[in-house]
C-alpha cells in the first residue's frame, strides 16, 4: 500500500511543484472537484446518494483531523533538564536555562530539573556560566518535541554543540 | 378569579422559592458581592446542562433523566486527555470530539428504548440512566487500563487497572471560564485592567455597592448565550417545528406525515450530545472528576433547578432555566448559613434546604398531573357541549 502510495505520489509531485501547488492545497482542490462533480450529477438518484456519503465521510475525516491537530498542538510535555556527564561530555559548572522566557532552572553539575511545555515547540535558551559565575556563552534553541510526550535535554551536549542533545524521558 | 388562580397555579414554585429566598439572604448575612460572584459562577457551570432539557420537552417526551448518559459520554472524553496530557483550550475540545460519538450512540439507543416506553418516558429513562451507569462503571473500573490503554499511572488504581475514585482536571480546570478575563468592580474604573491572582483581567464595569472585584466567566457566558440562539434558531427550523407538533400530539403528528419515533430519537439524540458539553464545562469548572459519581446527580439537579424555574413537564423556556438556575442555587449558598444563624447548626439549614427543594419538585409534578387531567376533563366537557344545550 506505501510502495503504491510513493509511486504514486512520485508521478504526481513533479506536477505539483511546477505548478508550485503543496499537496494539502491539491488534496482540498481534489475534494473539491469531487463534490463539484458529484453537485452537477445530483440530478441521478445514484450520485445524489454517493453525494451524501461522501460529504458524511469528508465530515468525518475533517472532524477526525481537528482532533488529531488538537492531540498535537495541546499535548503537555515534561522537558527533563539534565547536566550530567554522557559519554565524553562533561557536567557544566553552571548553567541557567528557561523555555519559553518561563522561570529560570539554574542547574549545577548532576543536578536534573522539570519544566512543563505545551505545544508541540518550544523556545530554549541556555546560559553557561564559568567557574568565575560569568557567562561564557548564551545559547538559543528550538526545541521540536512532536507527539512524544516527554523528553529530556542533555544539557552538557547542547554545550558541547552536538545535535544529539534531545534524549529519551529518564521514566 | 379563575385567571389569579391559574396565574397562582402557573407560578407557584418560583414564586415560593423567592419568598423562602427573600427571607433566607438577610438572615444568612453574605455580601452582595458574595452572592453575585456565587450566582456568576453557578450559572456559568450548569445553564448549559439544564438547557440541554429542553428539546424532548419540546418533543413531548417530559424531562429527560436519561441526560446522565450524555454526561457518562462527556466524563469519558475528560479521561482520555487527562491520560494523553491534553491541556487548555484544546483539551476541553478534544474531550467534546471524544464524547460527541458516545454520546450519539447511547442517545440512539435511549431514544429507541423510549419509543418502546412512550407516555412513561420519564421514569424509564430514569431507569436506563441507572442501567448504563452499570455499563460505563464496567468500562471505567475493568476494562480502562487493561482492555482499553491507559498510561497514565495517577489515573489508574495501584492493581494496575481501572481508574481511580478521584482525577485531577488542573490541566483544564476553569479553562473557559478565564479564557476572557473579565471582572465588576467597585473600587477601580471601567475601562481599565485589574492584576488577579498574577493575571490581568479586564474591568468591565464599576458598580458603586460592591466590595472588591466580581470575577465574570465571560467565555462560558458567551457559549451559553449561542446555546440560546440555537435553540431559538432550532425552534424555527423543519425539525423544530416538528418536534413542537409531536409535543402537541403524537397521533395528529403521525397523521400530518411527520416521522415521530425518528424525531423522537433525534431529539434525545441532542440532548444527550448537548448533556455531554454540558458535563464537561461543568466538570472545567469544577477541576475534579469524582469518575464514579460526578454524573450520578446531574439529572436530579438539573431537572429540579428547571422545575423552580417554573417549568413543567410538557413546557419550559429559557426564562425557566435561568430562573432555576438562580433561585435553586441561592438556596444552595444560603440555607446552611441562614439555619445555622437562625437556629445554630449549619445541618439544620441544609436539611431545610434538601426538604424543600426536593418536596418542591415533587409539588411541581403532581401540579402538572393535576393541570393535565384538569386540562383533559376541560376538552371532555367541551366536546359534550355546554349544560344547556344538555
Amino acid at each position: 500500500m506505501t510502495e503504491m502510495l510513493n509511486e504514486y505520489m512520485g508521478l504526481v509531485m513533479p506536477y505539483l511543484e511546477a505548478w508550485g501547488i503543496s499537496p494539502c492545497q491539491a488534496g482540498v482542490v481534489a475534494l473539491v472537484v469531487v463534490w463539484l462533480v458529484l453537485f452537477m450529477l445530483r440530478g441521478v438518484g445514484f450520485f445524489r446518494f454517493l453525494m451524501r456519503w461522501y460529504q458524511r465521510i469528508i465530515v468525518v475525516c475533517g472532524l477526525v483531523a481537528l482532533g488529531f491537530w488538537l492531540f498535537y498542538i495541546g499535548r503537555e510535555h515534561r522537558i527533563f533538564l539534565d547536566n550530567k556527564a554522557v559519554d565524553d561530555f562533561k557536567p557544566l559548572e553552571q548553567v541557567n536555562v528557561s523555555i519559553n522566557g518561563g522561570k529560570v532552572a539554574e542547574l549545577m553539575p548532576r543536578d536534573r530539573d522539570m519544566r512543563k511545555v505545551v505545544g508541540p515547540e518550544f523556545e530554549l535558551k541556555a546560559e553557561i556560566f564559568d567557574d568565575k559565575g560569568e557567562i561564557v556563552n548564551t545559547i538559543m534553541r528550538r526545541v521540536v518535541v512532536g507527539c512524544s510526550k516527554d523528553i529530556m535535554i542533555s544539557l552538557p551536549v547542547l554545550a558541547g554543540g552536538s545535535e544529539d542533545f534531545v534524549m529519551p524521558s529518564p521514566r | 378569579m379563575r385567571k389569579f388562580f391559574d396565574l397562582v397555579a402557573n407560578n407557584a414554585v418560583p414564586a415560593v422559592f423567592i419568598i423562602i429566598s427573600a427571607f433566607a439572604i438577610p438572615l444568612s448575612g453574605y455580601s452582595a458581592s458574595y452572592l453575585i460572584q456565587e450566582m456568576l459562577t453557578r450559572i456559568g457551570r450548569n445553564s448549559f446542562l439544564i438547557l440541554s432539557l429542553l428539546i424532548p420537552i419540546m418533543a413531548g417526551m417530559g424531562l429527560n433523566f436519561g441526560m446522565v448518559l450524555g454526561a457518562m459520554a462527556g466524563q469519558i472524553g475528560l479521561l482520555f486527555i487527562c491520560d494523553w496530557g491534553i491541556v487548555g483550550i484544546p483539551g476541553m475540545v478534544l474531550a467534546c470530539l471524544i464524547g460527541t460519538p458516545i454520546a450519539i450512540v447511547l442517545g440512539i439507543f435511549c431514544g429507541h428504548v423510549l419509543n418502546r416506553a412512550k407516555g412513561r418516558e420519564m421514569v424509564t429513562s430514569y431507569i436506563l440512566g441507572f442501567f448504563i451507569n452499570g455499563v460505563y462503571q464496567m468500562t471505567v473500573l475493568y476494562l480502562m487500563g487493561w482492555v482499553i490503554p491507559i498510561t497514565n499511572p495517577a489515573l489508574l488504581l495501584s492493581r494496575g487497572y481501572g481508574v481511580r475514585n478521584a482525577v485531577s482536571l488542573l490541566g483544564i480546570r476553569g479553562v473557559l471560564d478565564n479564557l476572557i478575563p473579565t471582572v465588576i468592580t467597585g473600587t477601580q474604573g471601567a475601562g481599565q485592567f485589574l492584576s488577579i491572582n498574577g493575571g490581568k483581567s479586564f474591568i468591565l464595569m464599576q458598580i458603586p455597592f460592591l466590595e472588591g472585584a466580581i470575577r465574570i466567566p465571560l467565555a462560558t457566558l458567551v457559549v451559553i448565550g449561542l446555546f440560546c440562539v440555537f435553540i431559538v434558531w432550532f425552534r424555527k427550523t423543519k425539525l423544530g417545528q416538528d418536534m413542537r407538533a409531536i409535543g402537541q400530539s403524537q397521533s395528529v403528528a403521525d397523521s400530518a406525515g411527520i416521522p415521530v419515533n425518528r424525531t423522537r430519537i433525534i431529539a434525545i439524540v441532542i440532548s444527550t450530545v448537548l448533556a455531554c458539553y454540558g458535563q464537561i464545562i461543568y466538570l472545567q469548572n469544577m477541576g475534579t472528576l469524582n469518575t464514579y459519581n460526578s454524573h450520578d446527580q446531574t439529572g436530579m439537579f438539573s431537572i429540579a433547578a428547571l422545575l423552580i424555574g417554573g417549568a413543567s413537564v410538557s413546557r419550559a423556556t429559557i426564562a425557566n432555566v435561568f430562573a432555576g438556575v438562580i433561585l435553586f442555587h441561592l438556596m444552595f449558598i444560603v440555607a446552611p448559613v441562614a439555619g445555622k444563624n437562625l437556629i445554630g447548626d449549619a445541618q439544620i439549614g441544609e436539611y431545610f434546604r434538601v426538604f424543600v427543594s426536593y418536596g418542591i419538585i415533587a409539588i411541581a409534578l403532581v401540579l402538572h398531573a393535576w393541570r393535565r387531567n384538569r386540562e383533559r376533563e376541560a376538552a371532555r366537557r367541551s366536546l359534550r357541549g355546554n349544560k344547556g344545550g344538555e
